[in-house]
Formats: structure tokens, sequence, C-alpha cells
């Protein structure tokens, strides 16, 4: 066995081949996003596609390397990679539109997310991981052919230089390519590296063919195209800022004009949903907006002097502005936030008036809500719990028992947990099992109230009492802004008292969350297939 | 008697007997206006009149953002009434706004036979959001479609070829 000239520099480029496919798997789940989310499902979808891909590749690979002069060929490999991943940022509005046409809702979304996006994974990234499969098998036959030793060890030389490559092009994708540089820059970066690679292979194996050339020529025309472009924005709607942050594509929008004007900060938005909403004053939104319930407690609990208020799931700061202009006269708000995105919490500054570090307003930016709930030993008088993601997500680590006894040992004796939980009526299966799991960890009944004119539940927990329900003593708000929200909620059918374990557990190590919120989207589906079906009595002719 | 002297005995009538009770919908709309929704939902409940009831109950429940239950206090009034325009427009509003596309059509064009045409006139742009809504919906099944039918054929036009190039191509031992 011998160490072949060139060997080290084929290992170079196997391990550059490496990281190039992980910013293809990584930022194509970016470039899905405007139009599928990043659900778990979307992810799940675009790692299969692309593990099929591979698959395909090696085999190809592994056929193509029994052809003459290897090394040629793992240039052609590396050439149409680059080609490929040089066309996906043009290539991604015009496919993915084929299967998410504009204005879809959420109650409609869960089979077209996962079909649209397998689809569209499997038509955008497959051919490029086709290609870079193949890299793999043909690099172990070229260095196999250059030591002249066992095949064994080209095959662990080449595995580990994939892997390491594979591994920094993990790293730099996520927390420098797409956040700093973008999808499209991220996606031209990758191609060029390629393409040089493959120009450098076809040297090793003899020289440049002017179709290497021209391939190589090709892919930088289309760096110079129109790129990445996402979904066209609504009528009426101006478009303040967008980025690229380490978990989505933020943007504030802004819509209505004078008393109308309003701003929401969407995130990877396809759908019609957003994370949080701005209008010119503090206090009440409009009826529909759930924050508006967030405020009854310290209503409930009038006189408190100071209310402690823990935001999780801080967004632009929305739950803090709706309070800061809707608590009672003798009461100070001191409010504090987590928000896992910095990105976002630097967007709400600059367009949504989100209060800055001062005293009575801190803010957690760049934490996960558990972690950060852990890492204080303060006390509140109430934790509202918002923590979605990917349009329609609570994590999994947010909802389960353990956590629910982690947010009661935080909260002050009679002090309240709010969580905002999307569903569609009261006997959603995610809202049932996040209210009944919540309720088991405080050990008391939970009241769950429908937010009028909206999709979204409320569910009030206390620690060490029982939350004020429709004609109990203390319910009745007098005055105040927040007087006018418990009428319509004390219909029937608008609120429930959910007992403990009335519902499934979700624990940190069986959480079903995942499987319940695509029982609720196809429950929806059903629910407006049925009411479409009804049939009116007809006037007669 | 003389036209004059009839009135003036209607009048003194009508001054002799009792006011005459509100009905649910009066009373539902008086009681919602003092944001005491459950007990205009009672009232409504309590209308003895069908049309009358769906009216007060489908008032109630939509003023409580109760959309879908207003909805179908609104069709079942339909059921009794199909041509009381106040039914037929709040209905097909609600359906709309649920974002039922075919329902809210159907609503709108029964209420385009029972309504003069300058007021149907406000209710046109109604039924072309109905449509827009229906048309979306169409175009998400026909995407559905798309994508089930591009998975098959992505996979087949992908791995057909590539088995059998796999089989042509295999070296025997020698």
């Amino acid at each position: 066995m011998k160490r072949a000239r060139g060997s080290p520099g084929l290992l170079a480029i196997v391990a550059l081949a490496g990281a190039g496919t992980m910013i293809v798997e990584l930022a194509a789940v970016r470039v899905l996003a405007p139009w599928f989310g990043t659900s778990s499902a979307v992810w799940t979808n675009v790692i299969g596609v692309v593990l099929l891909a591979l698959a395909i590749g090696y085999l190809l690979g592994s056929r193509l390397a029994m052809r003459p002069n290897p090394t040629r060929t793992l240039g052609w490999a590396l050439l149409t990679a680059a080609l490929v991943v040089a066309c996906l940022p043009a290539a991604a509005n015009p496919i993915a539109s084929l299967f998410r046409p504009e204005g879809g809702t959420l109650d409609r979304a869960s089979e077209l997310l996962m079909w649209g996006s397998l689809t569209a994974s499997l038509l955008l990234f497959s051919p490029a991981a086709i290609a870079l499969g193949c890299v793999g098998p043909l690099a172990v036959e070229c260095v196999q052919q250059r030591t002249e030793g066992h095949a064994g060890t080209a095959g662990g030389a080449v595995l580990c230089a994939s892997t390491l490559g594979s591994l920094a092009g993990t790293f730099g994708t996520t927390h420098f390519l797409v956040p700093a540089l973008g999808i499209s820059l991220s996606f031209y970066i990758a191609a060029g590296t390629l393409a040089l690679l493959g120009l450098i292979t076809h040297w090793m194996a003899g020289g440049v063919t002017t179709a290497g050339g021209g391939t190589a020529a090709a892919c930088a025309l289309f760096a110079l195209g129109p790129g990445f472009q996402p979904p066209q924005l609504g009528p009426n709607t101006r478009l303040l800022e967008t980025a690229q942050s380490t978990y989505q594509t933020v943007r504030v929008v802004e819509t209505g004009e004078g008393p109308t004007l309003q701003r929401q900060l969407q995130v990877n938005e396809g759908l019609d949903s957003f994370q949080s909403v701005w209008q010119p004053s503090p206090g009440l939104l409009p009826a529909g907006y759930y924050y508006n319930y967030f405020c009854l407690p310290a209503w409930w609990s009038a006189g408190a002097g100071r209310w402690r208020v823990m935001v999780l799931g801080l967004g632009a700061g929305t739950a803090w502005r709706v309070l800061e202009g809707a608590m009672p006269d003798d009461t100070t708000l001191d409010a504090s936030g987590v928000e896992i995105d910095p990105k976002v919490v630097e967007l709400a500054r600059s367009h949504m008036d989100l209060a800055a570090e001062g005293p009575g307003r801190r803010t957690w930016s760049g934490w996960d809500a558990r972690a950060a709930l852990a890492q204080g030993a303060q006390e509140y008088d109430q934790i509202i719990l918002d923590t979605y993601a990917n349009q329609m997500e609570v994590p999994a680590h947010l909802c389960s028992e353990e956590f629910f006894t982690e947010v009661h040992e935080h909260l002050v004796d009679g002090g309240w947990l709010t969580i905002n939980i999307g569903g569609f009526d009261l006997d959603d299966p995610v809202v049932e099992a996040i209210t009944s799991t919540a309720a088991s960890a405080f050990e008391r009944p939970a009241l769950l109230v429908r937010v009028p004119f909206s999709r979204n539940c409320i569910a009030y927990l206390r620690r060490g009492a029982l939350p004020f329900t429709p004609g109990s003593p203390g319910w009745t708000i007098e005055d105040g802004p927040a007087a006018s929200l418990l009428p319509p909620v004390e219909l029937d059918g608008a609120w429930k008292l959910i007992r403990p374990g009335s519902g499934p557990l979700l624990t940190d190590d069986r959480n079903g969350i995942d499987a319940l919120q695509r029982e609720s989207l196809s429950r929806a589906s059903l629910r407006l297939a049925r009411l479409e079906a009804s049939k009116p009595g007809q006037p007669k002719p | 008697m003389s036209g004059l002297a009839s009135l003036a005995f209607l009048a003194v009538a009508f001054a002799a007997v009792p006011q005459e009770q509100e009905n649910g919908l009066q009373a539902a709309v008086r009681l919602v206006g003092e944001e005491r929704y459950r007990a205009a939902l009672e009232a409504a409940r309590a209308e003895s009149q069908p049309l009358a009831r769906a009216q007060a109950e489908l008032y109630v429940l939509h003023q409580g953002g109760a959309l879908e239950e207003a909805l179908l206090a609104g069709l079942e009034g339909l059921e009794t009434s199909p041509e009381d325009p106040w039914l037929l427009e709040r209905s097909a509003y609600l359906a709309l706004s649920l974002n039922a596309g075919s329902l809210a059509e159907e609503l709108y064009l029964n209420l385009q036979q029972v309504t003069d045409e300058a007021s149907w006139d406000l209710h046109e742009p109604r039924l072309g959001e109905a449509r827009a809504i229906q048309e979306r919906r169409e175009a998400e099944a026909l995407a559905l479609t798309r994508a089930r039918l591009g998975v098959i054929a992505v996979l087949l036009a992908t791995l057909v070829p590539l088995l059998f190039w796999y089989r042509a191509s295999r070296v025997e031992p020698e």
C-alpha cells in the first residue's frame, strides 16, 4: 500500500462535497418554509427525500466507479451537483407554488403541507442529492486506485472526510450562512464551491474539458438570475423589514392606515397566521385577538399593586403591550418575557415598540422558555404561555406535565397560568390534552375559554386555588376595559372546566402533541366539509 | 263612521290595551346591548315563533363570537323560512366568515331570489368572495392531487430507469 499523490486533495474535495450536501439539506427547509412552514412533517419530508436521493446516488456512484477514469466521473458528479444547486433559488417559487395555491387557511392545510412539501422536496432537492451521493463511491474508487490499498481503508478515509465536511456544513449553514448571507447566496456559495471542486477534479483527471468549463460557467449564469423569490404579499400589505434568523424567516408587515394601522410579525408565513400584532396605542386589540384575554387575571386579582408577569413566547411583545394598556388603575406592570429568536426581538424593537431593558421590563432574548424559567428563582403573579413554532405547533417540552409542574413552582400562591392554545373548539384534541395535562400538574381544574371570533382557546389555572367560572363569586369584573371581555364567553359552549386526568396526559417521556395537532387539523377540515355539505331550504321559485 | 272618527277610535283602543310584549329577537337585541349574553340566548330560545327564534339565536351567537353555532342556528331557521332575507343574509355572511364557500354561495344565490335589485347590489360583491373561496378550494384540491401524483411520478421516473440501468451494468464475476 502506498500514499499516492492527490489522495489528501481528493479527501478535501470529499469533505467540501459533504459540506455542500448539508447546506442543501438545511437550507432546503428554509426554501420551502414560506409555502409549507418548517413543521416536523416538512423536516421529515426533506430529510427523507435527501436520504433516499443519497442512497440512489451511492448506488449510481458504485456503478459509475467501474468505468475507466473515475476521477473524471467524480468531477462530472460535482459539476452536475453544482449546476442543480445553482438553479434551486430560482426554481423554488415556480415549483413550490404548484403545490401551495395562494390564500390557503390552516384548517385546510394539513394534507397539502404534507404532500406538497414532499413533492416539492423531491423535485427540487433530489437531483442535487443524487449527484452528491455519487461522490462517495467515486472518491473511494479514486483513493483506492491511488493508494493501491484495501477498499475498507479507502472507504473509511472517505467516510471520515465526508462526515467531517457535513459537520462543518451543518454548523456553518445554521449559524452563519443562512442568517448572515440569506438563502440565495448560501446556495450560490455551495454551487460555486462544488463547481470549483468539479473543475479541480477534472484537472486532476487530465485536464478541464470544454463541457466541464461550460457547466461551471452555467452555474455562474444562474447565480446572476433572480434568486430566491418568496410568495408575494397580499394586497394592501406593506413589507417593513424581513430577515433570516438562526431559526426562521421573519418579517414585519403593515396594513391599514390611521386608526386601522396594524403591524404583524410573521414567521415562515404562507398561511393566514402571524406571531405578533401591533397597533399604535397599547391596550386591548380589536375583538378576535386572544391576547386580550391575558389581562383578565390582573383584574380578577384586583388590588395586587405590582403585577409580576412572565410571558413565555414573547414574540414581538404583543402580550406586554395589551397588558400595558389594560391593567387596573392601582396595579403596576412588572413584565418579563422570553423569546427564543433574538432577531424577533430586534425587529420588534425597531417596528413594534417592544420596550427596551429597564425597570419593570426584562427580556430573555435567545432563550428557550423552559430553560429561562428554570434559570431564575423568581415567582410571578401570572405566567403567560404563548409558545408556538411553525405557525401551529406547540413544542412538546412546553406542554408536558413536568414543564407545567415547573411553571407551578414559579407562581405565587393564587398566581395564574394563562395558556394560549390554537384549536377550533373546546373539544379540540390539542386543546383538551394541553389543558388537562396542565390541570394534572396543578392538581386543580382549569377554566377553558373559547376566544370569541377566533380559533384560539385560553386556559386559566391557579396555584392553590380554583379559577373563577361564569356565575361564581369573583368572576364578574365591574368596570374597566376587561369587563366587556367576559359576557360573550359566558355563553353555553364558550367555556368549560377541565379536570385533571380528563384528557391524555402529555409527559416529557411520552408526548403525542404532534399527532394531536395533525388530528386537530384534520378534524377542522372535516367540520368545514360537513358545514359546506349543509343544504339550506330553497326559496320557492 | 268617518275616517277621522275611525282613527280616533283606533288610537283610544290601542291606548286601552297593554303594550305588546317584545318578541325573542327584540329581547335578544336589548339584552346583548346590555352585554347580558346568557340572558339574551335564553330569551331567544324561549321564543315560540320559529323564525323569530332562529333570528334571535343567530343574532346572540354571532354577537358573542360563536360563528359556527350562529350559522347552524341560521340554517335551522332557513329550514322553515327559506325565504327570509334577514336570515339568508346573515347566514351567508357567517358562512363566508367561516370559509364555507359553497354554502355561502348557495345562500347568497337564494338571497338574490328574494331581494329586490337595489338591495342585492349591496350583497353581490360577497357572492364574488364566496366564489373566490370556492376557487381556492378547487385549486387546493387540484394541488393536492398534483402533489400526490407528483410523488408517484418522480419516484417511478427515478427508480425504474435506475433499476434497469443497474441490472444492465452488472458485472459478472470472472
